[in-house]
């Protein structure tokens, strides 16, 4: 693997100093940063969309009820570039997906990591508030 | 300094003269070419058919303007399941065209014929098609990559492009299986693979080939040809026509919020 | 251009990107001898794959908003184009550089009464949207104007002979830009990205662009503009892999005078490429804020 220069902290301390004015929807417009969640369910299926890709889980309640969350991640451009594939994450894949919570209390949340039963994190590219992750915010090779 | 008349001064003014157009000249002969002798494709383009309407002969009717077919052999050879689709996309016309009504991306290759103009921009590494409607745009990349492997679909495709003497050579994959091939209803599946062929016959004239084979709703390639005009009015320019927006003001402007955005 | 790579700690990252306008130091006099090779016809080649930092509409003593601001901190995300932002290993070029408003320096912004009140009243109906015409711009996934684009995605510039052509892998933007000396077009033709007129002066592009209608937002607490906008950019590029960038802001019924902002664009990786961003085709913002799709036709919204 070659040495790479990850400019995250930098990027990080950029946006710290003037936060660009613009993504395109807000994260607060949709999401609560105060409702973090974490499921653990199986890959229903993957919508690889612009502006934002969406994973499909099916979480299995306490009374064996299975609900179908939908988790927005980030525009598969940015996934795509970051090793993703169409086949990464096939149906029927066991997943932990942590993110927060829709506003609207529907099952749909924001991703923030999407961990693989082997313990790999693939970030969800997605949007996250300001001030969360930032102590994840150390470069990675 | 390079002296003024000398060979950088003369291939500079070659190459400017060999991309404009030469208007109220003979158009026959003069293909711009680039400096690698490639013909040069770059400037404003569009068709003069009927085809966004239906690519295959059509009878005029109120706002839809009759054609001939520019399917070769006349007809689109549909799978007899996927030719009851199709009827079944016409019926239903007003309401499902992806481009028309949704203004979605039309795909390819209904982008070339929509009736509106498109620009290209051919650099040797990358020729950029750039079209009006929807502000559309794919790269078509020359420089001898291939389709990636394990990419999603796009809705204007993967294009990669090669020469063959004096034809642009365009292959098409990973189309999205949403966009129609025009207003008829005429359409495909996400196993549609296209291969274009662009080959300048003068200046102002490219002929458009392109080949269609999707085993899942034809049953054997068929091809669409086509001529592409330049357009030499004076200082052409692709504008803008923002469907969605438009559309957007028409199906929401007076609406009254349900809910928050999920 | 050669690539060489190399960590930095988070102390050195955040001296290098510290926002203040400095005096020119003696590494950006010599930084500032570069020049470009030529194209075809004598332009200053900006050609290639970018990244766009800095460029953005702060403001001081803004009103607060309900979109909140948003960031991807911590995430390789937002910077990577392949492996990451491309640069030397000598980033003094980078260093001490003003990004954002730069005038007015305080960043209080020069509104007209008037217009700031208007502004002021608009922006709570915002979340959750009053009517359409409340719904955030970029949620819409309408055209960006000269500064909403997303720089979490790449730019690439390329050139022929009289054009210099700016496509944004964000919303599929291509901006073609005549350098042939023509004039805007008719003042009736209005457009998002407005009409652009380039031309060089010295190891400069100079881009003016006018013609804009009233529809996009410049950013979070400016969120729309009158159809008297016009813009003139300054594109220079000072290193081998360093745009400068400006941008002069001018909207005599918004605001009492212009205003500047400073950025970059840094190289990318040179094998990117840009990708579709299909933004309208997959947005459910407008049918979930209104209870019903864009097209009454059946199951265009999803696969």
């Amino acid at each position: 693997m070659k040495t790479r220069l990850y400019l995250l902290v930098a990027v990080a301390a950029l946006l710290a100093f003037h936060r660009p004015a613009l993504a395109h929807h807000s994260f607060a417009a949709e999401f609560d940063a105060n409702k973090p969640v974490t499921v653990n369910g199986t890959v229903n299926k993957m919508d690889w969309v612009n502006p934002h890709s969406w994973i499909y889980v099916d979480v299995k309640g306490a009374d064996g009820t299975v609900v179908t969350w939908r988790f927005e991640m980030g525009p598969p451009n940015a996934l795509l570039r970051m090793g993703w594939r169409k086949d990464s994450i096939p149906p029927g894949t066991e997943v932990k997906i942590e993110g927060y919570r829709a506003k609207s209390g529907q099952p749909v949340a924001n991703a923030k990591t999407v961990t693989l039963p082997d313990g790999r994190e693939l970030f969800s590219g997605g949007s996250t508030p300001p001030g969360l992750g930032e102590a994840a915010a150390v470069a990675k090779p | 300094m390079t002296p003024k008349r000398g060979p950088r001064f003369k291939a500079v003014l070659a190459m400017f003269l060999s991309v404009i157009p030469a208007v109220g000249q003979a158009q026959t002969g003069n293909i711009p070419r680039g400096p690698d002798g490639k013909p040069d494709l770059s400037g404003v383009w569009q068709v003069l058919n009927s085809a966004a309407w239906d690519l295959q002969d059509h009878t005029g009717a109120l706002d839809f303007p009759p054609g001939q077919s520019v399917v070769e052999g006349g007809t689109i050879p549909y799978l007899p399941a996927a030719a009851a689709k199709q009827r079944d996309n016409f019926e239903h016309r007003e309401t499902d065209d992806p481009a028309e009504v949704t203004c979605y991306l039309p795909g390819v290759p209904r982008a070339t014929y929509m009736p509106f103009p498109f620009e290209i921009i051919q650099t040797p590494n990358v020729i950029v098609f750039s079209y009006e409607f929807a502000h559309a745009r794919r790269h078509v990349f020359t420089d001898g990559s291939p389709h990636p492997a394990g990419f999603p679909d796009f809705w204007m495709g993967d294009s990669r492009g090669r020469w063959e003497g004096d034809t642009l050579v365009v292959d098409v994959t990973n189309l999205d299986e949403r966009t129609w091939l025009d207003r008829a209803g005429n359409f495909h599946s996400d196993a549609l693979h296209v291969v274009a062929r662009y080959t300048p016959i003068d200046a102002s004239h490219v002929m458009y080939e392109a080949t269609l084979e999707d085993p899942k709703v034809f049953s054997r390639p068929w091809k669409i040809s086509m001529p592409l005009y330049r357009r030499i009015d004076k200082n052409v320019k692709i504008l803008e026509y923002e469907c969605v927006y438009y559309l957007q003001d028409k199906r929401y402007g007076n609406a009254k919020p349900v809910g928050v955005p999920q | 251009m050669k690539a060489v790579l190399s960590r930095i700690s988070a102390a050195t990252a955040v001296l290098a990107f510290v926002v203040t306008a400095v005096p020119l130091s003696a590494q950006e006099k010599a930084a500032a001898k570069y020049v470009a090779p030529r194209t075809a016809d004598n332009h200053p080649d900006m050609q290639g794959a970018w990244a766009r930092r800095g460029v953005g509409l702060q403001e001081a003593n803004a009103p607060s908003t309900p979109l909140g601001d948003f960031g991807s901190t911590g995430q390789p995300y937002p910077t990577v184009f392949n492996t990451g932002v491309f640069t030397t290993q000598d980033r003094s070029v980078l260093q001490g550089r003003p990004a954002g408003v730069i005038d007015p320096a305080d960043r209080v912004l020069p509104w007209r009464p008037e217009a700031d009140a208007a502004r002021r009243a608009f922006i709570p109906k915002m979340i959750p949207p009053a009517s359409l015409a409340y719904v955030e711009k970029a949620a819409r996934c309408v055209l960006p104007g000269p500064l909403e684009a997303d720089d979490r995605h790449p730019y690439q510039i390329i050139q022929r002979p009289g054009y210099f052509v700016m496509m944004y892998e964000y919303n599929h933007v291509t901006r073609v830009i005549p350098t042939d000396g023509r004039a805007h077009v008719g003042s009736n033709v209005q457009l998002f990205m407005g009409d652009p007129v380039g031309h060089r002066e010295g190891e400069t592009l100079v881009v003016d662009t006018t013609n804009f209608n009233d529809k996009t937002s410049l950013g979070r607490t400016v969120p729309y503009h009158s159809d008297a906008l016009h813009t003139v950019e300054r594109f220079t590029r000072i290193d081998p892999n360093v745009l400068d960038y400006q941008i002069t802001i001018e909207d005599p019924k918004m605001f009492t005078r212009p205003i500047k902002i400073a950025g970059t664009f840094q190289a990318a990786d040179p094998k990117t490429e840009l990708m579709e961003f299909a933004c309208a085709e997959g947005s459910q913002v407008l049918p979930n804020v209104f209870g019903f799709e864009l097209a009454p036709g059946r199951g265009q919204a999803s696969k």
